[in-house]
């Protein structure tokens, strides 16, 4: 099938799902009401409470929710077929990740803008809440543990990425220097930062830093936690800031050129119910699917992010369907056109046919071999020389992997703080010196990024770990869809409408905890029993949800928003 | 509006909102700054013993919307870890 063709029905089954389900959503369940007042507009202060254009919105929350993970899911799960793993990126944007970012938005936009780890305490009950914070703080650990192994994959395997790195970071403290220090000129330091971040591409083939996986572990430890400690002025915002110009030209050129390339899908449709994908094991696409594929169809922190910020800068409710709703969709094109990239070049690109990758039970194809269907893309319409473009689209990849990293640990101390300030109310128990030290901003840094470094180190199969970080961010979607749902079915009393929230709920919460429970019998001896063990503590937390979920429907009516 | 213009409207804005996402951190760290400045000016009408009083309530005035963000701040203090997610978004 011709590329194009795929992108034509991706654009016009997004368009199809926004204007006939979504807004059916915001209708019926939700009961927009552009007349109401947003949080923005009730308690304007021009600090944390500020309306803004939508379209600036829009940005503001696509850049928040997208990353390296809708890149990375589809293209593990192209083992399965590209036909599968395009219709789970569809279906589950439309049915259950669109609708869970769209509610947790207006859910919070209806509490005052309050997140949606507060609302699940609200709705439920309060040690809900803290029960949340738990399963979101093992979420990051997985997280730093499955991103640093993404990173060193890349790294080891296009050696000039890894300097184009190292450069990067470089020139983002150089350019922080020079705006904050310095006092130079904002718009002319930009174009300083794009020009250093191409010739950093470009010097990079000179220099191509080959280490082992190790030592990249090492230094990813002692980035991590020093990173994490740094003023954001000095690395994480100037960094960002040029993150966006990366960002905004890897959507620019590859949109343009995957609509534009005259190529076909040459990866099968189909390939097997249980191709080799997780854990060098036959795993079934059912439930293992959401293991692969995270943020590309759903994923738990596009809650978190859309009610801890976005909530307070809606300018109006008609705009929530565009930005929680739309956002959505955009990042499953995004992972859309990961698969269309790989699925048209990934063979030639690996220098296979599709019978030996057959033959040798339907294993993935890695990120390298993303970056250079990328490139050749590119290259095929603007001109870019593949070299250029693929060490361009593996640095916009690390790019994204090493502010998560970086992020992820700030929020792993901040998560591991609050749980012990809330778990530990006595006075007298938080004077003691071991509360005191466990509650020290370094030793809250070291212990996420110690257990999440020492499990990319000892787990030797990448997608394995992979798939612990995909299961444990949607079963955080889960709960957010439940917590949506009750406020949804309790507070909204939206009736039968209540089924396009409660049915994805609780479908997702079956699919994922049949998956947790596929892990943990199949990755037995092969992921390091500490991954294990945290899955386990998340499946235990998860009943417990579910528990609280059906209580609370039980229960019925009983508050309003 | 013309679907040119509207579209040129929106991917200037989408990209002012891309970019506006990086000067969040810095956002965050000024208004902490303020935050507690404001609390300085304003110590000795909780027990800080600096500055005196009457220069706290000579203030007042100018300091309106400093004590309405401190105000509502606390009225948030139950739900910090929401906004720091939404900031550090992973």
């Amino acid at each position: 099938m011709p590329t194009w063709v795929v992108i034509v029905i991706a654009l016009a089954i997004y368009v199809a799902v926004y204007v006939l389900y979504g807004r059916k959503v915001a209708r019926d369940v939700v009961k927009v009401d552009p007349t109401r007042q947003t949080p923005a507009h009730r308690f304007y202060d021009g600090v944390d409470y500020v309306p803004g254009k939508w379209p600036v919105v829009f940005g503001h929350h696509f850049a928040s929710i997208a990353g390296a993970a809708p890149i990375v899911g589809p293209i593990i799960a192209l083992a399965w077929g590209w036909l599968p793993c395009i219709l789970w990126v569809w279906l589950g944007n439309a049915f259950i990740g669109a609708v869970h970012d769209f509610l947790a938005l207006m859910a919070s936009v209806r509490y005052d803008g309050k997140s949606i780890q507060w609302t699940s305490g609200e709705v439920m009950r309060p040690r809900v809440s803290f029960i949340f914070s738990i399963f979101v703080y093992l979420t990051l650990i997985l997280v730093v543990a499955a991103f640093a192994n993404v990173l060193a994959g890349i790294f080891i395997a296009t050696p000039p990425v890894a300097t184009a790195s190292l450069l990067f970071i470089a020139v983002a403290v150089l350019i922080g220097y020079l705006i904050y220090w310095k006092k130079l000129n904002l718009t002319a330091m930009s174009v300083l930062g794009v020009a250093l971040m191409i010739a950093a591409i470009a010097g990079s083939f000179q220099i191509p830093l080959a280490l082992t996986k190790n030592i990249w572990m090492v230094i990813f430890f002692v980035y991590i936690v020093v990173a994490a400690a740094l003023p954001v002025t000095i690395l994480l915002q100037p960094r960002d800031y040029l993150n966006a110009y990366l960002l905004i030209a890897f959507l620019v050129l590859g949109g343009i050129a995957f609509l534009g390339v005259q190529a076909s899908m040459t990866w099968p449709a189909f390939t097997s119910f249980s191709a080799t994908v997780i854990g060098g094991q036959p795993s079934p696409f059912w439930p293992a699917v959401p293991l692969v594929i995270a943020c590309g169809a759903l994923s738990g922190f596009h809650a978190l992010v859309g009610s801890g910020t976005t909530s307070k800068m809606l300018d109006s409710e008609a705009h929530a369907l565009k930005i929680g709703y739309g956002g959505m969709l955009t990042e499953g094109f995004l992972s859309t056109l990961v698969i269309v990239a790989v699925g048209a070049f990934g063979l030639s690109v690996a220098g296979v046919t599709a019978s030996a990758v057959g033959a040798a039970g339907w294993k993935a194809l890695g990120i390298p071999v993303f970056s250079q269907s990328y490139a050749i893309g590119v290259n095929a319409v603007f001109g870019i020389s593949v070299a250029f473009g693929a060490v361009f689209a593996s640095l916009t990849v690390a790019a994204f992997v090493l502010t998560t990293l970086d992020t992820t640990n700030r929020l792993a101390r901040f998560a591991w703080s609050d749980i012990l300030t809330r778990g530990v109310r006595s006075e007298e128990a938080r004077k003691k010196p071991v509360f005191r030290f466990f509650t020290n901003n370094w030793v809250a840094s070291v212990i996420p990024a110690g257990l999440g470094i020492y499990l990319a180190t000892v787990s030797g199969v990448f997608s394995a770990l992979w798939a612990a970080f995909g299961g444990a961010n949607q079963m955080l979607a889960a709960i957010a869809l439940i917590t949506s749902s009750v406020w949804a079915v309790n507070v909204m009393r939206a009736g039968r409408a209540c089924l396009v929230a409660l049915i994805p709920a609780f479908l997702l919460w079956v699919t994922v905890a049949a998956a947790y429970v596929w892990y943990l019998f199949t990755m037995a001896g092969i992921v390091n029993p500490l991954t294990l063990v945290i899955m386990g503590i998340m499946l235990i937390l998860s009943f417990y949800l579910l528990y609280e979920f059906i209580r609370a429907l039980r229960k019925g009516p009983a508050k309003t928003a | 509006m013309k679907p040119i213009s509207f579209l040129v409207h929106f991917l200037k804005d989408f990209e002012r909102g891309i970019r506006s996402r990086s000067t969040d951190y810095l956002a965050y760290e000024l208004r902490e700054l303020e935050n507690i400045f404001s609390l300085l000016l304003l110590g000795s009408l909780i027990g800080v013993p600096s500055p005196p009083s009457s220069l706290s309530f000579r203030l007042f005035p100018h300091m309106l919307r400093e004590i309405y963000v401190m105000g509502k701040r606390t009225k948030d203090a139950d739900d910090v870890s929401g906004e720091i997610f939404g900031l550090f978004a992973p």
